[in-house]
């Protein structure tokens, strides 16, 4: 055991893993997660079991990997307890279109601003009107950066079939982002 | 645009064509102003949920939920090693701190909900001032249920956090993980991994299984010596009955370096807590007065926040009280 007291048994040290991370738990939770409360929740119990199992990580994977690991494991747990369906949408995740310059542009303009929280609120809620299977995919790629083998290893599946639900969230959500 | 376009699209503004695949899918990027459109409405969607994430915070109170499990390595500092600092009041100690926990309690206080009046207080004959101890506050959400649905998953019946005898607790096998979470905390992939997480240094690995078998039934039978524990000699049979507790001190920021981190079994823990400007400073077993600071109190899935506050300096008594299978309510 290293000499760290009984926070610090592993490679990592879990205040600087919960500041690293405290963002992008929250994030994903907030993708999966029915509300907001609920999200803090599941954020509160991911935290948790990233801290119990953080003596036994001995960094044979990347440290992003294995946290998103557990939050997907328990979110997805969650969601089975809950039994609660998303809707799976054929062909479109949203009536309104959003304008990509709503989101991006940088004047602090008040009134840009307000359309700016509105445009994400809507890219939001297209997001979370995605089959679960691409929300993840395409959150995890495009809101959280990580590699399609990253993704494949969180989400327990080949590499191939992140690829399609990718392609095809990104498809979906095509319709929303103008 | 069919689905196969649509992945080479999406792969392509990934980088993640082949090199002749994406040469490929340049020329016919040039010629055919449809594919350009698609591409063009794929980098959107990107640019769009990158902007998604730049602008979402974790909300300020999740630091506050998380506050209790972090903390800086300071080992490496006497002085800092013993700082303890009182935060929330959930629990005011007085003179004699006698605190009563059922291994299982977590189990049933729903997150947001206070704890139950699980936490009793006793005073030590001849020991000054008063005793104050309250359950925690609903504040202190992270001690309420912690893992209900791991709980649940295991399939143990929910019982009320109070004082008195308690049936068997399952055993189980996990290597310093709660019940159930080692179907979900992943094991980082190894080249031959199995399916068990590996014992992390300083963790107690108990017995996969459950009920008791007859030699825990027989050891726990009787109140256990937390001297056996402390001193190491505590049997397998003590270990795989053992519950972890986990003594924050004062809430958020304050606890102690317990080292080595030891796993105490079911039954009476005496422990001696000093208290110096409102502050706990030290926990230590009474019958080694000598010996500083005291293995950490660990029992499954609780944690037992104590905030002092208003009381003298000094050292005083206390206990701590793991119910075990047979073990006698305190």
């Amino acid at each position: 055991m290293e000499g760290g007291g009984v926070w610090h048994t592993g490679a990592v040290d879990f205040d600087e893993l919960y500041e690293r991370f405290r963002r992008p738990v929250w994030r994903l939770a907030r993708r999966l997660a029915g509300s907001e409360e609920e999200a803090f929740d599941l954020c509160q119990e991911i935290f948790l079991r990233v801290w119990r199992g953080l003596p036994g990580f001995r960094g044979e994977a990347q440290l992003s990997t294995w946290v998103f690991q557990i939050a997907w494991n328990h979110l997805r747990a969650h969601r089975t307890r809950q039994s609660r369906r998303r809707e799976i949408l054929a062909d479109t995740v949203g009536e309104a279109k959003v304008v990509l310059e709503q989101l991006t542009d940088p004047r602090p303009d008040p009134e840009r601003g307000a359309a700016a929280a509105e445009a994400l609120a809507l890219v939001a809620a297209a997001l979370e009107r995605l089959p679960e299977h691409f929300r993840v995919v395409v959150w995890l790629r495009d809101g959280e950066g990580l590699s399609y083998e990253e993704i494949a290893t969180v989400l327990g599946v080949p590499i191939g079939t992140v690829r399609s639900r990718l392609a095809r969230a990104r498809a979906l959500l095509r319709t929303v982002v103008g | 645009m069919n689905d196969a376009v649509i992945e080479r699209l999406s792969r392509h503004l990934d980088g993640d064509l082949e090199p002749g695949e994406a040469r490929e899918l340049e020329r016919a990027l040039v010629t055919d102003p449809g594919l350009r459109g698609e591409l063009a409405a794929l980098t959107r969607v990107r640019s769009a949920l990158q902007a998604l994430a730049e602008s979402e915070h974790a909300p300020p109170g999740l630091d506050a939920r998380i506050g209790p499990l972090r903390r800086r390595p300071e080992s490496s500092r006497p002085r800092r090693r013993l700082r303890w600092l009182a935060a929330a009041a959930a629990v005011v100690l007085g003179v004699t701190v006698g605190v009563t926990v059922s291994q299982r309690s977590p189990t049933v206080i729903p997150a947001g909900e206070p704890v139950p009046a699980t936490l009793q207080a006793g005073v030590d004959e001849g020991a000054p001032g008063s005793v104050g101890v309250a359950p925690p506050s609903a504040a202190d959400r992270l001690e309420g249920a912690p893992f209900p649905q791991a709980l649940a998953t295991a399939g143990e019946a929910a019982r009320p956090l109070v004082a008195g005898t308690t049936p068997a607790p399952p055993l189980r096998e996990r290597a310093g993980l709660p019940p159930g979470l080692a179907d979900e905390a992943p094991r980082a992939p190894t080249a031959d991994s199995d399916t068990r997480p590996a014992p992390a240094p300083g963790t107690v690995v108990e017995r996969e299984g459950r009920g008791d078998p007859p030699a825990a039934a027989s050891k726990l039978g009787r109140p256990h010596s937390a001297r056996d524990n402390l001193d190491g000699r505590s049997s397998a049979a003590d270990r795989a009955a053992a519950g972890r507790l986990l003594v924050f001190m004062g809430g958020d920021t304050a606890w102690q370096d317990f080292e080595p981190r030891v796993a105490c079994v079911a039954g009476r823990h005496a422990v001696r807590v000093r208290v110096e400007g409102g502050v706990v400073r030290k926990v230590w077993p009474v019958w080694k007065p000598l010996a500083a600071p005291f293995d950490s109190l660990q029992a499954s899935e609780l944690v037992v926040g104590l905030a002092i506050a208003g009381v003298p300096d000094g050292d005083y008594a206390g206990e701590v009280v793991i119910e075990g299978p047979s073990t006698p309510a305190g």
